[in-house]
């Protein structure tokens, strides 16, 4: 700090983007790295049976991704591998986010206009939304079967509660200097929703979306454990019969990795939808 | 951000008061250059040098964005500057510590402390023992007018008495020099007035050497021994204010006075003469 | 006293949603009645009330897994209320003492570990990504696979839950010290504290209020994973009786534990949402006082607060 010495600003442009760069990507790298090298130590000490190591479950992973002798071998697919039950879970799972946060984010935009739709629904919301929703998974099985549609809509009824939550919570917190001054520039009713609530609340709306997402999974997967007959959950339920740890261990690691990647993309899409605001600008990594 | 180059305790003040001339501030050179997203460099600071003697009231005036807290941070030691150096009491400035403690901006009192926590929060710090802090938070929340409220939590007071939570915590530190950021940007006319006074009231008592950063020259006018003037990173300025203290209505209203905010205005390009004010900053950014 | 007089003041003014539960509990038993008979005897598609607290209830005293107290059923016992009540009391003994005992190491471990490495802000990024990751992977998907490791038991299922919450709580705790302002930290400084001074009687104080909604959504978690554990591989429990009620497709049990469950969560939420203030008591606003709608509100949300996270 004393005189003479120059400050990295001097180093010039380029050279501090590639240090902000390297810095972006490398200390991520490095922390998977150390998580490896742990999962690597514990595989040692624990034992590759109960425990196996990353070489042993991506070896695993690469043999059955795309094609798995294995399945084939038991009845369980005519050539494709782990990736199609994946997909299938992942499908419902964003139907059922999808039907969820349309529902959740207009009834939770509407309900600040009308009092008796916030009176009606915010203690039900509550209510279900803390109690851990699977409660009802059996409910759901039973009323509509084992079928995909019994998980989509399990899906869906959390992220419509979650997602309703959120988006009235974010309208609350729209600065109400904006309502007033759309309504003295003679805005009114569904307009307002529309182009102030909307826009002005999706920021903290994307964070209710993420929530719901990785929460769809963790359903989608216990409700295929119970009872389906395609998808991650299933696949897991048969490893489990069948003590094929690799197997399982594999499949929470994809479910995981899956799970991030379509956070991201989440991040990524309401980065674009929302590059005109300062939260925006933080959103972006 | 800063780098940790450790804390000064009262020990090292002693050390620094042996040294000679503690409270006094010099500064050479001093530049602060940033890297703007875009690419280019910011330039914050230029070329700045003055010196400061013990006991004076310092104000650094300047429109805002314009390098007067960035100054105040290089002193304060939260920020390195590019180049030049900074010297308290003889010692090089190499980080933030006791001896030239800061009241910032914005509300910096810990709401998770008793108000009387808070102002021994820099003594417990710094090694000071149980009696000796106690003795020191009673003077200086009286001092404040708070001796009510030392067992309050932050959140039960108004903003202008945590303002003055925030004075006893930094008197009470007893350092020799004080820098302060705009501290009372945040309330409104009638308080500042009232803390104008307090703080005044404080300084006749202690005589520490502090700078006050502003850009309202009102303020700098009722405080200042003398005003340094910030333009575009650069010194502008460094004018003495000889009025006499208290600077009330009337001494503010005398001719010299009005000279003074004519010239400090003149030099940050308002006033009559516009084309001679055009051509003083033309020439204070070359 | 406080409370006992507001719910007197609301039954004098019933709050809309006092007639919407109304309407909903009406609304099953009409449902109940014009549901298509069931074939299967005491499994009704749609569960009247009647049912429920009657027949269903005493069947549960078949849960009872023992022979004193109450006639046990599996043995040729009736079925009694009594058996019902105990078996409710002894499942539910269980399932909080896994969740409790769960709960809290999960959040000791969680936040402990992570005030530790956040001390270091290298650390913090060099920890963000695996742990992030590991938040994740679907614990409920994960179920056999510690089940398999820990064991289908009291212990194993402790374990599973003190996991879960551990990773959540960690990840939320660096992420609140990450966003500590820097204004207190550096008027701590130039007050002349230590970095470490600061880091213990600045950062991890005012990194604290933030994890209030993480703590409630680490409750609603572990109600998830213990009754989530409970019903796929243990042999009492709250999601055992659930299991069994399924599995004989029995609605009126499925219903009464369904209502229990809900009940137990909300009290949780309540009363840890309350130990939380008590704690952080100095905090300015806490927001979403102290009414249970809101607070499970909170609950259902949880948001993980890494959406300003910018490691």
């Amino acid at each position: 700090m004393s005189s003479g010495r120059p400050t990295v600003a001097l180093l010039g442009a380029g050279t501090r983007a590639v240090g902000r760069t390297v810095r972006a990507i490398g200390i991520p790298i490095l922390g998977i790295a150390l998580f490896v090298g742990i999962w690597q130590a514990l595989s040692l000490r624990v034992g590759i049976y109960t425990f196996p190591s990353p070489p042993i479950v991506l070896r695993h992973i690469g043999d059955n991704l795309l094609h798995s002798e294995y399945l084939v071998s038991h009845g369980l697919s005519t050539g494709s591998g782990y990736i199609a039950h994946i997909a299938f879970t992942a499908r419902n799972v964003l139907m059922g986010v999808v039907i969820g946060s349309a529902l959740g984010i207009s009834f939770g935009l509407l309900s600040m206009r009308s009092t008796v739709l916030k009176e009606v629904i915010t203690p039900l919301a509550a209510t279900f939304g803390a109690a851990p929703i699977f409660v009802a998974a059996p409910f759901f099985l039973i009323w509509f079967g084992i079928q995909p549609t019994a998980q989509v809509l399990m899906v869906a009824f959390y992220t419509t509660i979650l997602l309703f939550i959120f988006s009235r919570r974010a309208a609350e917190n729209v600065a109400s200097q904006y309502i007033e001054s759309a309504l003295t520039l003679g805005g009114r009713g569904k307009a307002i929703v529309r182009r102030i609530y909307l826009p002005g609340a999706i920021p903290e709306i994307r964070g209710g979306f993420r929530v719901a997402l990785a929460g769809a999974w963790g359903l989608a997967a216990i409700a295929e454990l119970l009872g389906a007959e395609q998808g991650a959950g299933f696949l897991i339920k048969f490893f489990a019969t069948a003590f094929v740890i690799d197997g399982m261990f594999a499949m929470a690691l994809l479910l995981g990795i899956v799970a991030v990647v379509f956070d991201r993309l989440v991040v990524l899409g309401f980065t674009y939808l929302t590059r005109w605001s300062e939260a925006g600008r933080r959103l972006g990594l | 951000m800063t780098e940790d180059a450790g804390f000064t305790t009262a020990a090292d003040q002693v050390a620094a008061e042996t040294e000679g001339r503690h409270g006094a501030v010099e500064v050479k050179d001093a530049s602060c250059v940033f890297h703007h997203r875009k690419g280019h460099l910011v330039h914050a600071l230029r070329d700045v040098t003055f010196s400061v003697e013990p006991g004076e009231f310092v104000c650094i005036v300047g429109p805002s964005g314009h390098g007067k807290t960035t100054l105040l941070r290089v002193i304060a030691g939260l920020q390195a500057p590019s180049g030049g150096s900074v010297t308290a009491g003889g010692r090089t400035v190499e980080g933030p510590g006791a001896d030239r403690p800061m009241v910032f901006q914005q509300d910096t009192v810990f709401p998770w402390m008793h108000v009387r926590d808070n102002v021994e929060f820099g003594l417990r710090s710094n090694g000071i023992d149980k009696e000796d802090r106690r003795r020191r938070s009673d003077h200086w929340l009286k001092a404040v007018g708070l001796e009510a409220f030392a067992d309050s939590w932050p959140k039960e007071l108004s903003g202008g008495m945590r303002k003055r939570v925030a004075l006893a915590a930094v008197l009470a530190l007893g350092a020799d020099v004080i820098l302060m950021d705009e501290p009372f940007g945040s309330v409104d006319y009638f308080t500042r007035r009232s803390l104008h006074e307090l703080l005044l009231e404080l300084w006749a008592e202690t005589r520490n050497t502090i700078f006050f950063v502003t850009h309202d020259i009102e303020e700098a006018l009722i405080l200042a021994d003398r005003v340094l003037l910030i333009k575009n990173g650069q010194l502008v300025d460094d004018l003495r204010v000889n009025l006499p203290r208290p600077r009330d209505e009337d001494v503010r209203a005398r001719a010299e006075a009005v000279e003074l905010q004519k010239l400090i205005l003149g030099h940050l390009g308002f006033g009559a003469d516009v084309a001679d004010n055009r051509r003083m900053v033309s020439e204070a950014r070359s | 006293m406080a409370p006992v007089r507001r719910v007197l003041e609301s039954i004098r003014r019933p709050p809309v949603s006092w007639i919407t539960w109304g309407v909903i509990i009406v609304g099953w038993e009409v449902a109940a009645h014009l549901a298509p008979a069931s074939t299967v005897r005491n499994s009704p598609i749609v569960p009247s009330w009647e049912f429920v607290f009657t027949d269903a209830l005493r069947q549960l005293s078949g849960s009872w897994p023992f022979d004193y107290w109450a006639p046990n059923p599996s043995r040729g016992g009736e079925e009694t209320y009594l058996g019902a009540f105990l078996a409710i009391g002894y499942h539910s003994y269980q399932s909080l003492l896994r969740l409790v005992v769960g709960l809290v190491i999960g959040v000791m471990a969680g936040v402990g570990s992570a005030l530790g490495i956040s001390y270091w802000r290298f650390a913090r990024r060099l920890v963000w990504t695996p742990l992030n990751f590991l938040r994740m992977v679907p614990l409920l998907a994960a179920i056999p696979l510690f089940q398999f490791w820990f064991g289908a038991s009291m212990t194993g299922t402790t374990v599973f839950i003190a996991f879960g919450v551990w990773v959540l709580l960690m990840v939320s705790t660096i992420n609140a010290v990450n966003n500590v302002q820097d204004r207190y930290i550096e008027s701590a400084r130039t007050l002349g504290a230590s970095r470490r001074w600061t880091y213990l009687t600045v950062v991890v104080p005012a990194a604290l209020p933030e994890l209030r909604t993480s703590l409630l959504l680490a409750a609603g978690l572990s109600w998830s994973l213990t009754v989530g554990s409970e019903y796929i591989g243990l042999p009492n429990g709250l999601g055992n009786i659930l299991a069994v009620a399924e599995f004989n497709t029995n609605t009126g049990r499925m219903i009464i534990i369904a209502i229990i469950i809900a009940l137990y969560a909300l009290l949780t939420f309540y009363f840890l949402d309350k130990l939380f203030r008590r704690l952080v008591s100095w905090v300015p606003t806490l927001g979403d006082g102290s009414n249970l709608s809101r607070v499970a509100g909170s609950a259902a949300i949880g948001v993980p607060a890494d959406e300003s996270i910018s490691v």
